[in-house]
């Protein structure tokens, strides 16, 4: 018996299949997407450290190198000495960057950002860190930490400022006895100044006592007058008798510089003739003190220089 | 007769005297004269005999201007030579005056005119070796003086080499420097030249020293100074005596170390080179306060001053 069948139901298994194949395409693809941003098919390695205590550390917490993400902390243990070991995965593709001098640091991204873990950039001489290899750990400081070390810094500077105020303040400190010195010294010199007015008063007064002074010069210059007319007379009657010796002397003086020229002029004309034939005798010296140091056996005393002589040198002067 | 024999001997004396006279004369034309020089290649030989003659006499300043002058002469007829002659002359008395620029210049103006195959090359090379360690720059003092070392092949061979050691001590290269001075002073005594090889002898002497080889640094020092003492070289006596003096100090021999310092004083002070004197003086202060003696310290730095304060007056 042959079945009668619906037409619209003909081909009813293909297009299941199909759609059944097309969903399980689109899931696989979805997956594959989704894994793919969520980098589920990167190649990971696990990285560790140690740290003193777990406070800021998470599972799941972000680890960045330069910023960017790389992994996150997997599992975080205590060894046997109670110390925090952290166990981070982080992409393979990274480990490069990631070698024996590259460290691992607990900080947050700003003020009051997230915790993360930020890996240093290794040196490129070093090696690169294997699976399961320890980072060394350094935990940056938190808001409350700078705000302690803040307040303690301040703390000392206060102290200092009070210790100053106070030394300033002291009535037997320098500065205080300094000030009372300048204020001393200022009324010293107001002192001082009205001593200087009357000493000024006391000179105008003294100008009228110098005329009696000066009459007592007038008649010290009186007393000159008489004594000075005898010591003119006796100079009057020695004077020429000093001028007549001058007179004679200076006539022989003339006398003996004539002479003196005549005898200049006499020889002056046998000077050039003179410096000629002494200019000549001692260039034939030369010629013949030349042509001896020439001859044999006198030469082979004269040390032949070639005139380019060095002045000795000395490796340690 | 008699006449007669008396006659013949006059002839026989005669003769023998004109045998001699002619002998004499032949002897006297035989050597080949010098063939002489062009009067201004002659006066710029003058110059130079004249700056050498300064030079030998301390007279530094006269040195210079002969120096000078023959430079003048000997580049105004183009001897390239005799000018380069003239400028290592100056630079090597800039260097001595502390005048290390001008000796710079110097030397880097003959080093134009030589070349390498020169016979004036290793002299030049050692001169421009010797102001770049004046003025400090190991390195290139190295270089000039391994050059002049492969230059110099006659008897100032363990001069040049002696300089080479000396930059490598420097250098703190002890072991290639003690090689180098023992080389030195191998080439000094063949070549017989008394001074370098007291210096060959000395640099030994600080090579050992630095090795804290104490006793062979002694004895080098005292061999050093044998030979000084021989060539009459004021200043490196008193360098000798003072690197003994160290030397006894370093053994723990105070006294000893005195007495050095003491001769070195002397001989310092004598040798009109009061800056040397000085540093003894300040090490007998030294020694002095070590040794508890702070009386002989004080004197010491007082006879220091007052040296000092003449040398600035003068």
């Amino acid at each position: 018996m042959k079945m009668e069948q619906d037409p619209r139901f003909r081909r009813l298994e293909a297009v299941v299949g199909a759609f059944v194949i097309a969903a399980l395409a689109a899931i696989i693809a979805l997956f594959v997407y989704i894994g793919g941003e969520n980098e589920l098919f990167a190649e990971r390695y696990h990285l560790r450290f140690r740290a003193e205590s777990g406070t800021g550390l998470q599972k799941g917490m972000p680890v960045k190198l330069s910023g960017l993400r790389i992994g996150r902390i997997q599992k975080i243990s205590l060894d046997e000495q109670a110390k925090v070991i952290a166990r981070m995965k982080v992409d393979r593709k990274y480990s490069k960057w990631i070698r024996a001098d590259s460290t691992a640091t607990l900080l947050k991204e700003g003020i009051v950002g997230d915790s993360i873990i930020m890996i240093s950039v290794g040196s490129a001489g070093r090696p690169a860190l294997a699976n399961d290899d320890f980072l060394p750990f350094a935990e940056e400081k938190g808001l409350n930490d700078i705000a302690l070390e803040f307040s303690d810094s301040v703390k000392g500077v206060l102290v200092e400022v009070r210790q100053t105020v106070a030394y300033i303040n002291d009535p037997q400190g320098d500065v205080k006895r300094t000030l009372a010195n300048v204020q001393q010294l200022s009324s010293n010199l107001e002192e001082t100044r009205r001593r200087a007015d009357g000493l000024l008063l006391a000179a105008t007064d003294n100008v009228g006592r110098v005329g009696p002074l000066l009459d007592g010069l007038s008649a010290a210059v009186d007393n000159v007058g008489r004594r000075l007319p005898p010591l003119l007379d006796n100079v009057s009657t020695r004077l020429p008798v000093l001028l007549d010796r001058l007179e004679g002397t200076l006539s022989n003086t003339e006398r003996i510089s004539q002479e003196f020229r005549k005898a200049a002029e006499q020889a002056a004309p046998r000077v050039p003739p003179l410096l000629i034939g002494t200019e000549e005798l001692v260039e034939d010296t030369d010629d013949v003190v030349k042509g001896m140091k020439k001859m044999w056996p006198i030469r082979n005393h004269i040390p032949q220089g070639n005139g380019r002589g060095i002045v000795p040198g000395d490796s340690h002067e | 007769m008699n006449s007669g024999r008396r006659r013949t001997r006059r002839a026989a004396v005669a003769v023998l005297l004109s045998c001699t006279l002619l002998g004499l004369a032949g002897a006297g034309c035989s050597g080949a004269p010098p063939k002489p020089d062009p009067p201004a290649k002659e006066r710029a030989g003058a110059w130079n005999r004249r700056g050498l003659a300064a030079e030998a006499r301390g007279d530094r300043d006269g040195a210079l201007a002969a120096f000078r002058e023959e430079l003048k002469i000997n580049r105004s007829i183009e001897d390239t030579d005799g000018s380069a002659a003239a400028l290592v002359n100056l630079a090597r008395l800039h260097r001595l005056d502390g005048e290390l620029p001008s000796a710079k210049e110097k030397i880097d103006s003959a080093l134009l005119l030589v070349p390498p195959e020169s016979p004036l090359f290793p002299e030049t090379a050692f001169e421009k070796g010797k102001i770049e360690l004046a003025a400090g720059d190991l390195p290139a003092a190295k270089g000039w003086a391994g050059r002049a070392v492969l230059a110099e092949k006659g008897a100032s061979a363990g001069r040049v080499r002696n300089l080479l050691a000396r930059i490598l001590f420097l250098e703190g290269n002890t072991d290639d420097a003690r090689a180098r001075a023992e080389d030195a002073l191998e080439a000094n005594r063949k070549a017989g030249v008394r001074g370098e090889e007291a210096n060959s002898l000395r640099l030994l002497g600080d090579i050992a020293a630095a090795r804290a080889d104490r006793k062979a640094a002694e004895g080098l020092y005292l061999e050093a100074l044998a030979i000084d003492k021989e060539t009459a070289e004021s200043g490196k006596i008193a360098s000798d005596l003072r690197a003994l003096g160290a030397v006894a100090e370093a053994q723990g021999d105070t006294a000893r170390a005195l007495a050095f310092y003491s001769r070195a004083v002397d001989v310092s002070r004598n040798g009109d080179d009061p800056k040397e004197a000085a540093a003894a003086l300040l090490e007998m202060a030294r020694l002095h306060e070590k040794a508890g003696s702070p009386d002989k310290a004080k004197s010491a730095l007082a006879e220091r001053e007052n040296l000092l304060r003449e040398n600035g007056k003068k």
